[in-house]
């Protein structure tokens, strides 16, 4: 039971980062109908960028490095995110009449691109964030022998704030309820006076933001990473978004816990189960719970079924 | 300027596919290539034939599918265990591939074909991953983990020139050239299936060697298309026996004049790529075997031949019930369904017949490159086939060609190229023709602003050079030349009179092109001399991926339309969709 708690704990962890990232998907997804296949190495550039800035520009504030890891962040949040709107801007706008086929290979160009890049910035090596990073928050002990880690506890809370702040503002505010019409319906939004390119933009600034701010905390809490984690990560992270509905915010963060618990689950007990190597296997799990779930429910588990349009 | 070249005669588009023909029977003789080129050539050749059986997936049926290397995995896996671990003769291999892909295909898809194309592309990439992943983990204890499987066999033929092989192949002729003439009179039909036994028995006597049979069935394909051609020009009677006299006439000149030089050189290059075996007979007939030795050669005419059956097959298939209703689905799946096609069965078999399809080219890539490992089916193999197919042209066969140009033998041809390619000698004038051609391509329609254009972007590409006196400067002509091009369609949204975009561009461009020139023109050529080209070539192919979609979103030789389709068109000014009416061309 204890382990069970632990490995609970440990998969809410990363399933918070997928819920994170799987918001960027979804709300590309809902405005634009587009699988933004560059949003994982977006996150990648928030790893690499958070490492950049702390080995170097705030390398020297390593005694206070909550300030430190605050500055990045923020520099981290507006990079990123000017770099989803530019992204947006050149290989998508001008498609977004073409069909279907072409963004996709447009996409895929940006995912490319932008991975050739951290691959010759980081010389195509394993980089490692500075050691002991926050390292004086407190563990909170739960019961015996389950504990969540200081940084545990940060990276839960932060996923939360973000996820429920971004609920809140798509929500309740103006430009919030702007997004939403602008992903039932482009023209009929441009007609109740809403700047529809301006909504897009505003999407693709938010989304990738928040995805790069994940993968500088993903970087903290893993303490190392190479160019090729966003492909990867990203999927997964699609594949959640999808698991929970696609479109649907709440649903991304549903479909996000589930990938993260499920995945530690089958590490943890897979031995117990019989499949012996079972890390090996580790990311199949996605994809077999992808299809799982989309033979069982076709639009996720929070999806509405709706007929596609024509 | 467009009028023009509209009167210009057009050759016949049978002109185009018999010099594409020629070009690729001759390409492995010429003299830049040599062993290396000759297996690219190869490895390309097998991406075609993915890229074709994609082409029914993505281009015919218009599903998604990013998950197309795990088929042709599947397809070189059962090659390579078959060929391995029971001792069967790797070609007789490609009916079991392409059942075993086109099943697996069938098995996953069938659960998965009614979801909306974005979910479908998803789970085919999920299918392709756990591919990737069961092999790499050897999965069922027999595919070798992630080095693969080593030593698949090269591919066994019957020796061409003993007994049963001739007389096969020439009633496979026969039956070709008799189903092509059905409706062509006695004369052309009778007449010309006499010329073609001719042609073919022709030369071995003459030659007095057996071997010569191999140019027999050269021949008799040329007299096939001959008569063919003859079939083409509408003649009367007496033109038509002198046409099957004059075949007959260059066939025996031919033979007199080379027999034996042939049936030497034959003799000559059986040892330089073949192994003969020891004699084999099956019920009595002779069949004995040759191996393939490693050179590439013979690989290249496999895999040729097998490229010109698939295509001739797909284009048969294009215009068929199938094809049509295929098309259907694609542009209106309510409006096919309606008219009583069975949509999910007919997606059914776009997946199935694709996939297959992919199985017997990884059948071809085994038996070629005999080592089959995880990484050569991973995701990055699917999305290349995926943008041979899109890149080129979704749903086009030419389009394929051009794909696997681009995506296969470019980037792999880059290897050779350093980067003083980018300001010595030739390099930078190709460089600056292509470019000037693309944009004169895909500007064409502006019609005289198209020169305009095209005028300015060379004339960005020689102002640096000329004015600053160093050659190497050519490097920022060539920039400055891209800079031209993506500030144009800027500026040209802007106004409608040409005359201050024209201004403004130039203005622009001096002023740049000065400051960098004179600030960076040395040290620029010291960064490229240090300029890796391999570690950057994933990244300049997504950066053209993203640019050639932006510049022709429906590819570089789009599908030509059968009938009239209703289809959105992108306006050039972005200003949102509009439905037109393309005509039959």
């Amino acid at each position: 039971m204890e382990t069970f708690l632990q490995q609970l704990i440990n998969g809410l962890t990363i399933g918070g980062f997928y819920a994170v990232v799987a918001l960027g998907y979804t709300m590309v997804y809902g405005v634009l109908k587009l699988i933004n296949f560059a949003h994982g190495d977006m996150f990648m550039w928030g790893t690499l960028t958070g490492w950049a800035l702390l080995t170097t520009v705030f390398a020297s504030f390593t005694d206070m490095d909550v300030i430190a890891i605050l500055a990045a962040s923020v520099v981290v949040l507006a990079f990123i995110g000017v770099m989803g709107m530019t992204i947006e801007r050149v290989a998508y706008r001008p498609l977004r009449s073409a069909g279907r086929l072409s963004p996709i290979i447009s996409a895929l160009g940006a995912a490319f691109a932008l991975q050739a890049v951290a691959r010759n910035v980081s010389d195509a090596r394993w980089r490692t964030y500075p050691e002991g990073l926050l390292a004086e928050l407190p563990n909170v002990q739960l019961t015996g022998r389950v504990s969540l880690s200081g940084l545990q506890v940060l990276m839960l809370v932060t996923c939360a704030a973000v996820m429920i702040g971004l609920y809140l503002f798509v929500q309740r505010t103006r430009v919030g309820t702007a997004m939403r019409a602008v992903s039932l319906d482009h023209d009929v939004s441009r007609l109740m006076g809403i700047n529809v390119n301006r909504i897009i933009s505003l999407v693709f600034f938010i989304g990738p933001a928040l995805g790069g701010l994940a993968g500088l905390l993903i970087g903290i809490y893993y303490g190392s990473f190479n160019f090729t984690l966003g492909w990867v990560f990203g999927l997964k992270a699609f594949i959640a978004a999808i698991l929970g509905g696609i479109g649907n915010i709440p649903g991304a963060v549903i479909g996000g816990f589930i990938l993260g618990i499920s995945e530690t689950m089958v590490v943890a007990y897979g031995p117990d189960i019989g499949l012996a190597d079972a890390s090996a296997w580790k990311d199949a799990i996605a994809y077999v719970l992808l299809i799982t779930i989309l033979i069982a429910r076709p639009t996720g588990i929070l999806g509405e079924t709706v007929a596609e349009k024509v | 300027m467009n009028e023009a070249l509209k009167r210009l005669p057009r050759p016949a588009p049978w002109m185009g596919q018999l010099a594409l023909l020629l070009f690729a029977i001759a390409l492995p003789y010429m003299g830049f290539m040599d062993r290396s080129r000759t297996s690219l050539a190869v490895f390309a050749g097998v991406y075609v034939m993915l890229g074709l059986s994609l082409n029914i997936v993505v281009g015919y049926a218009g599903l998604f599918q990013l998950g197309h290397a795990a088929f042709f995995g599947l397809g070189a896996y059962t090659a390579a265990i078959l060929s391995i671990e029971h001792n069967i003769t790797i070609l007789a291999t490609i009916p079991i591939a392409a059942l075993v892909a086109g099943g697996a295909a069938m098995l996953v898809s069938k659960p998965i074909l009614h979801l909306r194309g974005d979910y479908l592309c998803i789970v085919t990439i999920a299918f392709g991953e756990i591919f990737r992943i069961a092999v790499t983990n050897n999965a069922f204890g027999i595919t070798g983990g992630s080095n693969g499987l080593f030593g698949a066999g090269r591919p066994e033929l019957p020796l061409p020139w003993l007994s049963p092989v001739p007389e096969i192949v020439l009633v496979l002729l026969l039956i070709g050239h008799l189903l092509l003439t059905q409706r062509s009179g006695p004369v052309l039909q009778w007449g010309g299936a006499g010329v073609i036994a001719l042609a073919y028995f022709l030369l071995p006597p003459l030659a007095g060697h057996d071997q010569v049979f191999v140019i027999s069935m050269a021949m008799g394909l040329l007299a096939v298309a001959g008569v063919a051609f003859l079939r083409e020009r509408g003649l009367d009677w007496r033109g038509q026996v002198i046409g099957l006299l004059v075949i007959v006439i260059l066939f025996a000149a031919f033979g007199a004049a080379r027999g034996d030089q042939l049936a030497a050189s034959i003799d000559g290059n059986l040892d330089k790529y073949f192994n003969v075996q020891d004699p084999v007979t099956v019920l009595g007939v002779d069949v004995t075997p040759v191996a393939f030795k490693r050179d590439a050669r013979p690989y290249y005419f496999l895999v040729l031949g097998f490229i010109i059956v698939t295509i001739v097959g797909m284009r048969r298939l294009q215009n068929s019930r199938l094809g049509r209703a295929w098309l259907y689905v694609r542009e209106d799946q309510l409006a096919a369904e309606a008219m009583g096609i069975d949509t999910t069965q007919v997606k059914l078999i776009a997946f199935a017949l694709g996939s297959a399809w992919a199985g017997v080219a990884g059948v071809l890539y085994a038996s070629r490159f005999t080592v089959v490992a995880p990484e050569s089916f991973n995701f990055l193999q699917s999305v290349i086939m995926f943008c041979i197919v899109v890149l080129g042209g979704s749903g086009s066969i030419p389009g394929v060609l051009v794909g696997t140009l681009g995506m296969v033998v470019l980037p792999e041809l880059l290897r050779d190229v350093g980067p003083t390619f980018l300001y010595e000698g030739a390099g930078p004038f190709v460089i600056l023709a292509l470019i000037l051609g693309g944009h004169l391509l895909s500007a064409r329609d502006r019609g005289q602003a198209a020169v305009i254009e095209t005028g300015l972007i060379g004339a960005a590409f020689f102002v640096p050079p000329l004015l600053l006196g160093e050659p190497s400067l050519y490097v920022i002509g060539l920039l400055m030349a891209l800079a031209m091009i993506i500030v144009l369609p800027l500026l040209r949204r802007r106004t409608s009179n040409a005359l201050p975009w024209v201004a403004g561009a130039l203005a622009a461009y001096a002023l740049v092109m000065i400051v960098i020139g004179s600030q960076f023109g040395q040290d620029l050529e010291r960064e490229i001399s240090a300029f890796r080209i391999m570690d950057w070539r994933d990244g300049l192919m997504g950066v053209a991926m993203v640019v050639m979609m932006v510049l022709r979103p429906a590819g570089i030789i789009p599908e030509r339309r059968k009938g009239i389709v209703m289809s959105a068109v992108a306006e050039p000014s972005g200003a949102g969709p509009a439905v037109a009416v393309q005509q039959a061309t």
